[in-house]
């Protein structure tokens, strides 16, 4: 018999449109040890599953109608909540959810926390033992300085540290099967691999079996052995992974290999085209005054000394952890924040220095979609009033020409015109981004500035409106700025990149040329950290070890020297320039500073 | 004209949403249906009152009566019909309510939204000033304001919209600093939608809600603040048929003759009941976490 079976599950949902089935499983079984993927984009019941496991869904409006959970051959269903809470609960089955921060308790330390949930599983224990079993437990999910982390609050730490706290929890108890929903979705790519690694290696020490719950299928390639797609509430395929990746049965199964396929975007043939923008020396910096700790005029440097030139129809894309200036750069381009120093210059104007009139302009030309659709449409204002807003701005339409106007835009992004008089939240995220795309182009813009336009939308949709920003970019020759730390994404669609580090671009250069041929250090380590479709298995993942250090007190010498493998004594000591390796290909590293030549470094 | 239907018909759903789970709710059905019964009775006061000329004709004869099929309620000391009194009272009431909350919204929203969305010293200057208006008992500011202007209905509305403001101010600040953040409004900004527009567009509407659930509850605490001040002879004068001026004048006649307290105190108490438990509605169905399965 296995080790966790769901036999015939079927779970309701009762609400404002009546009842609806969010959950129908025929069956599923894990071995013991195995790690167990679940796939499906939002909405599918993929929480649900986990949360009825650990009875831990909210009845009503949720109703389990009918089926088994199966754990070392107990249901867990017929389970009373008291002996949920005493026997299930931690001890056999613990749970790593999707956020960190909300799960743990803001204002205890973290220490606090830890030894609360010790005591409370293992009666008697007495609060020292406890505290050198939370440092054992906290060194064992490889954080830093265990000690030390003990006093700290949730917020004083990274997103990182916050998630590998939360599975030093879910280990306290010594539970068996753990259900990871999503653990790794708000991390940086290189934290997700290093949080990944870590969790095949505990469960491999531990014996643990896993149930892994995420929205994308190369996530899944890594790290699990068999996998179940969830579609519509069912189970549409389930068997082993590679199998699954290689000879997908089932439509929806294609449609997310597909969706995670990067297909890197075509090279732009005329090289002559004029510069559209030009950033010069641009920083900007933030004034810090730390009352708590009597430090002032303490300075965050988001954007240290940043150059390159944009040429029309050229998309850029910016990349990079979070955190290192990427939406700082934009927001100080597009003129939202104050540059500290450096001139930007569009179509040759200085953007900073202009008159009122030339401010407008420039607004008119330039314009942003936004990461979340969601709180970027004001929820208050009709479709077409959205949509409408530069060109009430910009234009003095007649409510007729301005609602035709709003309705070419709309269907220009494949949104029916119907939209017009219906709210935001009468539209899903996916829908909702295309009306922001339709706005951003209603003044007729030259530059788009993209800023993590699909990270918070389904893997689908996803594709779907990668493709719309390509044909309306070819159709309107627009140029545009990608921001994102999806690196498929900036596959897709650039011909440009830009690897910032804390605040610095370390290497610059054609799409084609940076991927094939990454320079930086930093560059290749945020490369091998993506999860592909291509090489199954957690060893393809390489971490990058260590935390990006705070902007406020940025190291010596190079920036990245604290983390690079390839660091020197001399990285410390002198900060590298950017040199030119190839037309139109630029690196900061002393490696290519020291007459070094790519084929070392590779 | 085609475009405004339009514009309407999305509103009209919305409306009928709220409807249905103001319907789903007893408790805040009743005290909607109870609203509405309380303006009809405004409105139609003149109508409905079975003698109406009570207002202000005075009938010695019949002083004093106690409640019969003649006299609903009975009559007060100068022969006037309690009921008739009591319904136009509704008039009263109802509108220096709202009048006051109204002009207060109209004051105090506006600068809310200002001094949340500018920051430095435009905020400052103006929470300051709404700190030096809440650092006064409400009550006694009123009373010292009426005691100031001389007593009256009037009086009594600025008194009440003068010390009522600057909570509306305080709310609105608070909401307008979190919506400000949101990227809808960094959004009208790249677009080059200019301040004043942002600010009446985009962060009062969606700051509005809880200043309505507020608001809707502060129309009974006027209510309420009118009756005190006419109570203590400083709102409305004799012979306004007002509710706390009535209880006063009904007081000295109290407990042999009841019935010209009780009924003003019954009709205070089921307004300002009916505009709390409005305001708990409102709540639960602008937010929907606060709703119960």
């Amino acid at each position: 018999m296995a080790y966790f079976e769901i036999n015939d599950l079927v779970v309701k949902h009762k609400s404002f449109d009546g009842i609806k089935t969010v959950l129908d499983i025929d069956h599923i079984e894990i071995n013991k040890g195995e790690t167990f993927g679940i796939v499906g984009e939002s909405g599918q019941g993929k929480t649900v599953l986990a949360l009825s496991i650990l009875q831990l869904l909210q009845t009503p409006p949720g109703i389990i109608e009918k089926g088994e959970i199966l754990l070392d051959g107990e249901n867990l269903l017929k389970k009373s909540t008291h002996q949920m809470q005493r026997s299930i609960r931690g001890k056999k089955v613990a749970m790593i959810f999707q956020d960190p921060m909300s799960c743990l308790n803001p204002v205890f330390t973290v220490g606090t926390t830890m030894v609360d949930v010790l005591r409370q599983h293992h009666k008697g224990m007495r609060k020292k033992d406890a505290q050198a079993e939370a440092v054992r437990l906290l060194s064992e999910v490889k954080l830093a300085d265990a000690e030390s982390i003990m006093a700290k609050y949730p917020h004083q730490l990274s997103g990182g540290q916050r998630q590998r706290v939360i599975i030093a929890l879910a280990l306290c108890c010594g539970a068996e099967f753990m259900i990871a929903d999503e653990p790794t979705r708000n991390l940086d790519v290189t934290i997700q691999a290093s949080v990944l690694k870590l969790l095949k290696e505990l469960q491999h020490s531990h014996k643990i079996t896993v149930l892994f719950i995420a929205n994308n299928m190369s996530l899944v390639s890594a790290f699990c052995d068999r996998v179940a797609i969830l579609h519509d509430a069912r189970i549409v395929e389930q068997g082993d992974i590679r199998q699954i990746v290689q000879n997908p049965q089932s439509d929806y199964t294609k449609m997310l290999i597909q969706a995670v396929k990067s297909r890197p975007a075509v090279p732009l043939q005329d090289a002559e085209r004029p510069v559209l923008l030009k950033v010069e020396h641009l920083k900007k910096y933030f004034d810090i005054n730390d009352e708590i700790k009597h430090q002032k005029h303490l300075t965050l440097k988001a954007v240290d000394d940043v150059s390159f030139e944009l040429r029309r129809g050229e998309v850029l894309g910016i990349v990079g952890e979070s955190g290192c200036g990427k939406s700082t750069l934009v927001n100080t381009i597009l003129n939202l924040f104050e540059p500290t120093a450096g001139k930007v210059y569009f179509e040759g104007v200085d953007v900073f220095e202009r008159s009122r009139k030339e401010g407008n302009a420039f607004k008119k030309n330039v314009q942003i979609v936004f990461q979340d659709p969601y709180w970027s449409l004001n929820p208050r204002w009709l479709i077409k009033d959205i949509v409408a807003e530069p060109l009430d701005v910009y234009e003095n339409l007649s409510e007729t020409a301005r609602v035709e106007r709003v309705k070419e835009l709309l269907e220009m992004v494949g949104i029916p015109e119907s939209a017009c008089y219906q709210y935001p939240h009468e539209f899903s995220g996916g829908q909702r981004q295309r009306i922001a795309i339709a706005r951003s182009l209603a003044s007729n813009p030259k530059l788009v500035v993209l800023d993590e336009p699909t990270s918070s939308i389904d893997v689908f949709s996803q594709a779907q409106i990668l493709q719309l920003i390509q044909d309306l970019r070819r159709q309107f020759n627009l140029t545009n700025i990608l921001i994102s730390h999806d690196l498929g994404v900036v596959h897709e669609l650039s011909n440009q990149i830009a690897v910032m580090y804390l605040g610095h671009i370390v290497e610059f250069g054609p799409a084609e040329e940076v991927f094939t041929h990454p320079c930086h250090p930093y560059t290749q380590a945020l490369f091998d950290s993506i999860p592909s479709l291509d090489n199954v298995g957690i060893d393809s993942l390489k971490t990058l070890e260590g935390q990006i250090p705070s902007p406020i007190n940025p190291p010596s010498g190079c920036p990245f020297h604290t983390r690079c493998a390839k660091a020197c004594e001399a990285c410390a000591q002198w900060a590298p320039a950017p040199i030119q390796i190839a037309p139109g290909h630029t690196v900061s590293c002393l490696l290519f500073e020291r007459g070094g030549t790519k084929e070392v470094v590779l | 004209m085609r475009h405004f239907m339009e514009n309407l018909r999305p509103k009209w759903k919305s409306f009928k949403e709220s409807m249905y789970l103001l319907a789903k709710n007893k408790l805040s059905l009743a005290a909607f249906i109870i609203m509405l019964l309380l303006i009809f009775a405004a409105i139609l006061a003149p109508v409905i009152a079975p003698y109406p000329e009570d207002v202000n004709s005075t009938h010695i004869e019949d002083m004093l009566l106690p409640p019969s099929g003649e006299h609903l309620m009975g009559t007060d000391e100068l022969g006037r019909d309690v009921f008739s009194r009591v319904l136009f009272g509704t008039r009263v009431s109802i509108s220096t309510a709202l009048i006051a909350v109204g002009i207060a919204l109209i004051i105090g929203v506006p600068l809310g939204a200002i001094a949340g969305t500018s920051g430095g010293w435009i905020d400052n200057l103006i929470m300051r000033i709404t700190d030096i208006f809440l650092s006064f008992p409400s009550m006694l500011l009123a009373i010292a304001l009426v005691a100031l202007l001389g007593p009256g209905l009037r009086n009594a509305i600025i008194a009440i919209v003068i010390s009522w403001w600057p909570w509306y101010t305080r709310l609105v600040r608070g909401q307008a600093i979190s919506i400000k953040e949101r990227k809808f409004v960094q959004a009208a900004e790249t677009i080059g939608t200019s301040k004043s527009k942002i600010i009446f567009k985009h962060i009062i509407p969606n700051c509005i809600s809880p200043v309505i659930v507020q608001a809707s509850m502060d129309i009974g605490g006027v209510i309420m603040t009118v009756a005190s001040l006419s109570f203590l002879g400083l709102g409305a004068q004799n012979p306004t048929p007002e509710w706390g001026l009535m209880i006063s004048i009904g007081r000295q006649y109290f407990p042999d003759k009841w019935w010209y307290c009780i009924f003003p105190g019954l009709a205070i108490f089921l307004t300002v009941l009916c505009f709390n438990l409005l305001g708990d509605a409102i709540r639960e169905i602008l937010d929907p976490k606060t709703r119960k399965h």
